[in-house]
């Protein structure tokens, strides 16, 4: 972890949708650490708005909220040619060992598993934005 | 209801046949033989019959045969007569005087005897010289049959035959005259009156209706019969085994077939006659001797056939009174079959049936008493059943409740755990900015305590899961050896952490590509390698893979303190540790060993552990080889 550039998300636009507040904060806290220009939303119909008016360069999403879950945030994406190419990566519980396979089969570019450990959050993401070619491209190590 | 049976299974039917069958069986011997003695008697006592009547007929014959050669004898020595005879012999032409006087003493003596019909006087050349007839006068007698032996004997009886020149059956007796010198002069013949011999043979006393006696004769072949007199001369032979008996000189008695044109079966007796040179037979029909026998047959088979409807009537009556009380109680099994109890039989007495009636009733109130008990037993089981089910659905639905309640507890328990979790990281982390060594320190202690409580919350979960039958088994192709490799990448830092060794052998025979749940494979086998590494303070741990044909093995091998034997049996129970102690040494939950085995036994597999205290253990988990996804079963 200490080998991760601080500012490596420098300049890189994002949005993080989550119900959970708490959640919703160590997650914006830790990419903004990195240099993140990180937008929040608290539900899916939030999302999908800010996201079509920011752009950012990809999003996560929690599964299950109010009003537009992350399945119908994704859907809306994929429907505006605007976001269609907006990688999005699925929050998805410990336990709900399904929805894993479900978010990957749904179109999620990949997935991250709840709770966020702040130690190995970065690793983790930098492995799974790896695994999305137009990301890995803008990675600067 | 009785069931309805064929005519000939019914007790009555085989009773009544039996009767009938015994009945006219005996009375069929006894019968037979009583008609076969009766006959043999019949027969003997008509044996005797004709045998007797045989016997008179011989001695009449020979009486009757006996007074012709003593009228001729009385003639010859008449003095009155004597010497005319002698004198007219000697000088046939000289005196017809004495021819008159002849003619006329032999007519006298014709007349005065009835067994010589004509007395005759002949010369020794054969010329007849006076006559009882004087037709016969001047005949010559040289032809015929007497007259050789008339010269030879002094007396001679010619045995009958038929005078052709008379035209019928003839009986002749010689007697040869001598003169005082005792030189042979003539010969004196008479002829018997045949009708005499008939008469005899005509007595029909002790002959019934259709006895006869007949005589038959050895060279002529006449028969000489009451009846057949007239009907001579004869065309045929007369043949039967009687006649050939008698003729060949045998006398007997038999039973054959007689001689007629169309024969009867007769019992007879034959007798040889040597003096008619004869066969005498007595016979009578064996129908009419045996007529009696038919008529005692008759009355056996009257007495049989009444005998056989009283045997049939009393069969009937038995097999009535004995088929009444088993159709009774049939009847009233019958009816018990269908659930009624309240018939009773009416058998009564002191016999055996009635002994069955009184049990029949006995068993039947027993019966009765035993099925209300059951009908009630089965009501109060039934309830019971009722009163289980709501329970057990009630349990269920308590436990389902659980469940959910340890799901959403989890679920909320979590959230803000997570949170300080993730806070905790993120000053320890130094993004939210510097803090000193003693609040990292204590920050420290805030997120292992945290971990430890997410890692309690998580094992709850899973066991509330397995409880409530929802942890999912997904078998998914994979390939083993990467997963292996996670397996080691994620663990030996903790190793490492320890200054423990991390040793990894993977069997040649493992397939490269099989199916598992990893999830639920890496839950487990990452809790006993985090078990061992835990438990093991110097050493090493080992993780070996190996496989056969039908299975595969996971082990997990460590140097640590090892398990004591008692603990071995509920090592694999919930909230199970070595003791009290290690939990507070060691740290951990004590369901991951629960987990892992209920785990195990979900995949098809199980979980087994090897240990001495004090140098270690060996953890191996089992599981089916699956490598074709064919041979998923449908329930994993």
């Amino acid at each position: 972890m200490n080998k991760i550039r601080k500012n490596i998300l420098e300049g890189w636009k994002v949005v993080v949708v989550d119900d959970e507040a708490d959640s919703l904060e160590v997650a914006t806290r830790i990419l903004r650490f990195y240099g993140a220009n990180v937008s929040t939303a608290s539900n899916g119909r939030e999302g999908v708005e800010i996201i079509t008016r920011t752009r950012p360069r990809f999003v996560i999403t929690d599964l299950s909220m109010p009003e537009l879950d992350g399945w119908g945030l994704l859907y809306e994406l994929r429907q505006d040619t605007r976001t269609i190419d907006i990688p999005v990566f699925a929050l998805t519980a410990h336990a709900m060992i399904g929805d894993r396979e479900r978010a990957m089969a749904a179109g999620f570019h990949n997935y991250l598993t709840k709770p966020l450990s702040p130690a190995t959050f970065m690793e983790e993401l930098l492995a799974i934005m790896e695994t999305v070619p137009a990301l890995e491209q803008l990675i600067q190590y | 209801m009785r069931q309805k049976m064929p005519w000939w299974r019914s007790i009555r039917t085989n009773l009544i046949l039996f009767l009938v069958v015994l009945i006219a069986g005996s009375v069929g011997i006894v019968t037979y033989q009583l008609v076969q003695r009766t006959e043999q008697e019949l027969e003997e006592q008509a044996f005797d019959e004709l045998q007797a009547i045989s016997e008179l007929k011989r001695q009449q014959i020979e009486n009757w045969l006996q007074r012709g050669p003593i009228t001729l004898e009385t003639v010859a020595r008449n003095q009155a007569v004597r010497g005319p005879i002698l004198d007219y012999v000697s000088e046939p032409t000289a005196d017809t005087d004495h021819q008159t006087t002849i003619n006329t003493f032999f007519s006298d003596v014709t007349a005065s005897d009835p067994i010589v019909e004509e007395i005759s006087l002949y010369t020794l050349d054969g010329r007849v010289l006076a006559s009882s007839d004087a037709v016969q006068i001047n005949k010559v007698v040289t032809r015929q049959p007497y007259f050789a032996l008339s010269l030879e004997n002094d007396t001679y009886i010619q045995p009958p035959y038929f005078d052709v020149g008379r035209g019928e059956l003839t009986l002749v007796v010689t007697r040869l005259l001598t003169d005082e010198a005792g030189n042979a002069a003539g010969v004196l013949t008479g002829r018997l009156n045949v009708d005499e011999l008939a008469a005899i043979m005509s007595q029909r006393a002790g002959l019934g209706d259709t006895g006869e006696t007949y005589l038959v004769s050895r060279e002529s072949n006449y028969l000489l019969t009451p009846s057949r007199l007239e009907n001579y001369p004869l065309n045929r032979a007369y043949r039967s085994t009687g006649i050939d008996r008698a003729l060949s000189g045998e006398s007997g008695s038999d039973s054959y077939q007689n001689h007629y044109d169309d024969p009867e079966l007769v019992l007879g007796t034959y007798t040889w006659l040597p003096e008619l040179q004869s066969a005498m037979l007595a016979e009578i029909t064996e129908g009419e001797v045996l007529a009696n026998s038919r008529e005692a047959t008759q009355a056996a088979i009257a007495t049989g056939g009444g005998a056989l409807i009283l045997a049939s009537l009393l069969g009937l009556f038995l097999a009535t009174l004995l088929t009444r009380p088993i159709l009774q109680l049939t009847d009233i099994a019958g009816e018990m079959s269908q659930g009624h109890f309240d018939k009773k039989t009416t058998i009564t007495g002191a016999s055996e049936v009635g002994l069955l009636g009184r049990t029949f009733n006995n068993m039947s109130e027993r019966l009765s008493q035993t099925i209300n008990e059951l009908d009630q037993k089965v009501v109060e089981i039934e309830t019971a059943n009722k009163e289980l089910r709501i329970a057990n659905a009630r349990a269920r639905e308590a436990t389902r409740l659980k469940s959910e309640f340890m799901a959403t507890m989890s679920h909320e328990l979590r959230t803000p755990l997570n949170a300080i979790i993730g806070f905790t990281g993120i000053m320890l982390q130094g993004m939210g900015g510097e803090i000193d060594h003693d609040a990292t320190h204590m920050l420290t202690r805030v997120e292992s305590n945290s971990e430890r409580l997410l890692h309690l919350i998580n094992d709850v979960l899973d066991i509330a899961k397995i409880e409530a039958g929802r942890l999912d088994i997904v078998h998914k192709e994979l390939e083993i050896h990467k997963l292996i490799q996670q397996w080691r990448d994620e663990t030996s830092i903790l190793a490492d952490n320890k200054g423990l060794e991390f040793e990894m052998q993977i069997a040649s025979s493992v397939p490269v590509r099989l199916y598992a749940d990893s999830e639920r494979l890496t839950q487990v086998v990452k809790n006993l390698l985090s078990n061992a590494i835990k438990f093991t303070d110097t050493g090493k741990v080992t993780l070996n893979v190996d496989a056969d044909e039908n299975q595969w093995k996971i082990q997990v091998t460590d140097t640590g303190i090892g398990i004591p034997p008692h603990a071995v049996n509920y090592i694999f129970e919930e909230f199970r540790q070595v003791d009290g102690s290690s939990k507070r040494i060691y740290g951990g939950t004590g369901l991951g060993l629960s987990i892992s085995r209920n785990i195990c036994r979900m995949m098809g597999g199980n979980i087994g552990v090897n240990s001495r205290l004090g140098e270690g253990s060996t953890f191996t988990v089992t599981l089916p080889l699956i490598t074709n996804e064919k041979l998923l079963e449908p329930t994993m």
